[in-house]
């Protein structure tokens, strides 16, 4: 038999007590992810310091880590807000507990992706370059440099994740406010933006929900694109590729959903959210996540076997260090992380279990790194004129600054889940609403005074 | 004279359709009627709401996007000329690339202006939202309606008592 819905109050308490009270193991997460973070900026600080050859790159390998981590995060970011937006318009119910983790994962991921060009300047302070603004030197950014068209796109996408995100957040955050005393109160005040809950409102939210979901899907899709395209618009080999546009917004979309269903099992299991967050979604984004395993390989083919098949002798380079050389182990990591597992975690239906789920996530979050790291530095050692050939090896900045900026995503996603409701309260109440008006169950409620409770 | 202000409460949506049914079936005109709730009520939000000029907002924000973008790219291009690899000037494809980010940005913009102007936020909330707020949160649906004089209310009030809500003023 179906358990009964959670009654309003029941879902306030339970989404609105991370927030109300706060535990030791919040400041202690913290406090760790805090001392990463600081590690990174201290080693960013030190290439500053000390200039750009402190990191790995060297000539032909001017790509390496930094542009690796930015492709990467760039991809995670089509987590939230893309598959947000196709739930809300396909109407899919199950959605509903999913999407608010999913756009934060958006924003956090497009903040900390848009860091790396900056952080691989040689001088980062001069980055303000980038902006079209009529300035001193009389010379404005070069529109027609794929490199201005990420700038562009990246900005377009994080104003629109950031909008996409707060829009459905207003009315919860009107019911905290609500719930608040003293200074949280009037800090939620402002934030809740004088939100009632008139049907003025609510429709005006959703018609303007619904709006933002048709314009962020586009979005979305031209930003991984228009990231493909720094590589595509050259002649290097095996990156001039006709594909590479919908590889990349395939392989982002596929890593993104991977890493929600890895915040959505830490978040399940550190905020008790066992009645929100249940195996129901974990099997859906499962079914999902090896669709887009099988689309992934599917491109990944077709693309090494092109290169394969024209047997143009500088692709051919590159493919053998790939799938034969210096970086097969990586490769068939990569493979193994990306497809097998995957196929083997999430096709059998046994297998396809709240940690099933998150162990493929996690090889695919993996492997999709290393898929990054495969585009660039492989080629750019390996570049037309054989004389020029490189190597490439991470250094201590490097590696501390990655390490540093995942702990840095991490506790902005931890403040995230400490000042936000993480699971949107009206929607959730709105679905559950639905629901029951689809079985007409009444459904009782804990609460004294009745509130939410279903009258015959 | 302030005016008389009906005030009635109820826990689903279904009650406060048939309340909001009933006052609109007495000449009560929609604009006088305000719904409070913690959901979305969807049956009620047209009926109440009028009608949205929020795509009106959308479309005005792309096509100011348009033409911002297009200037951007296209007339910086021809404030230095410079030809490279024998490519025009001003490449239609590239251009048309910074011209759609744009027309997207300023979407997306004018979408959340029109949310806060038509939803008429960033104002000072109702005195009698701050007094039901807490119970609002936990799911329930106050109505409140104005009327011509206290003995319209005592009627409506009592046309509502007939089983279907707890009621105050």
């Amino acid at each position: 038999m179906e358990r009964p819905h959670p009654s309003n109050r029941q879902i306030n308490e339970d989404l609105l007590r991370p927030i109300l009270h706060t535990s030791w193991r919040f400041y202690a997460a913290t406090l760790l992810l805090g001392l990463s973070l600081l590690a990174a900026v201290l080693a960013w600080s030190y290439q500053i310091h000390r200039g750009i050859g402190v990191a790995g790159i060297r000539y032909p390998v001017m790509w390496a880590f930094y542009i690796t981590n930015f492709v990467f995060w760039i991809g995670i970011s089509h987590a939230g807000t893309l598959i947000s937006a196709i739930l809300r318009l396909v109407n899919a119910g199950w959605r509903r507990p999913i999407t608010r983790c999913a756009e934060a994962i958006t924003v956090f991921a497009l903040m900390v992706g848009s860091m790396f060009p900056i952080i691989h300047l040689g001088r980062p302070w001069l980055f303000f370059w980038l902006i079209p603004y009529p300035n001193e030197r009389l010379i404005w950014p070069n529109f027609r440099s794929p490199l201005m068209w990420d700038f562009m796109a990246i900005n377009t996408y994080l104003i629109g994740s950031v909008t996409y995100l707060y829009l459905p957040m207003v009315p919860d955050l009107a019911a905290v406010r609500d719930r608040s005393r003293g200074l949280r109160r009037k800090i939620y005040s402002l934030l809740a933006l004088g939100w009632q809950g008139t049907a003025t409102q609510w429709n005006r939210l959703e018609r303007a929900i619904s709006i933002m979901a048709v314009i962020i899907v586009p979005v979305a899709v031209s930003v991984h694109t228009i990231v493909s395209w720094d590589f595509a618009m050259t002649l290097n080999p095996m990156w001039k590729s006709t594909i590479f546009g919908p590889y990349f917004v395939v392989g982002a979309i596929f890593s993104g959903i991977a890493a929600l269903i890895l915040a959505m099992a830490v978040l399940r299991k550190i905020l008790r959210l066992e009645e929100y967050l249940k195996p129901l979604h974990f099997d859906n984004l499962g079914k999902l996540l090896l669709t887009m395993s099988c689309l992934w390989f599917y491109f990944t083919f077709a693309e090494y076997l092109t290169v394969w098949y024209n047997n143009e002798p500088h692709e051919l380079v590159v493919f053998r260090s790939k799938v034969s050389g210096r970086y097969a182990p990586l490769f068939w990591t990569m493979m193994a992380g990306n497809f097998v597992i995957p196929m083997i975690l999430l096709g059998i239906r046994r297998l396809r279990t709240i940690t099933g789920t998150a162990i493929a996530a996690f090889t695919v979050v993996v492997a999709m790194w290393l898929e990054r790291f495969l585009i660039i530095v492989p080629t750019l050692a390996h570049p037309r004129l054989p004389f020029v050939r490189g190597t490439y090896a991470p250094t201590w900045v490097e590696i501390t600054i990655t390490v540093g900026t995942v702990a840095y995503f991490a506790l902005l996603y931890l403040i995230f889940t400490k000042l936000f409701p993480i699971i949107s309260l009206w929607e959730l109440k709105e679905g559950y609403r639905e629901r029951r008006a689809r079985t007409s169950l009444a459904v009782p409620v804990a609460a004294a005074s009745g509130a939410g409770e279903l009258r015959p | 004279m302030t005016v008389p202000l009906l005030h009635l409460s109820c826990r689903t949506a279904d009650e406060a359709g048939h309340i909001i049914s009933l006052l609109l079936s007495r000449n009560v005109k929609p604009k006088d009627i305000e719904v409070l709730s913690a959901e979305p009520l969807h049956e009620l939000g047209e009926t109440l709401s009028g009608k949205s000029r929020l795509p009106a907002f959308v479309l005005a924000g792309a096509a100011l996007g348009i033409v911002a973008g297009w200037s951007m790219a296209a007339l910086t291009a021809l404030l230095y000329p410079l030809n490279t690899g024998g490519m025009p000037v001003v490449a239609a494809l590239p251009a048309g690339i910074v011209t759609y980010e744009s027309m997207m940005l300023l979407a997306v913009l004018f979408t959340l202006a029109g949310m806060l102007l038509e939803g008429r936020l960033l104002r000072r909330r109702r005195k009698e939202y701050e007094e039901y707020a807490d119970s609002i949160v936990d799911g329930e649906i106050h109505i409140f309606a104005r009327v011509a004089s206290e003995e319209e209310s005592d009627d409506l009030r009592l046309a509502v008592e007939t089983g279907l809500c707890g009621s105050e003023t």
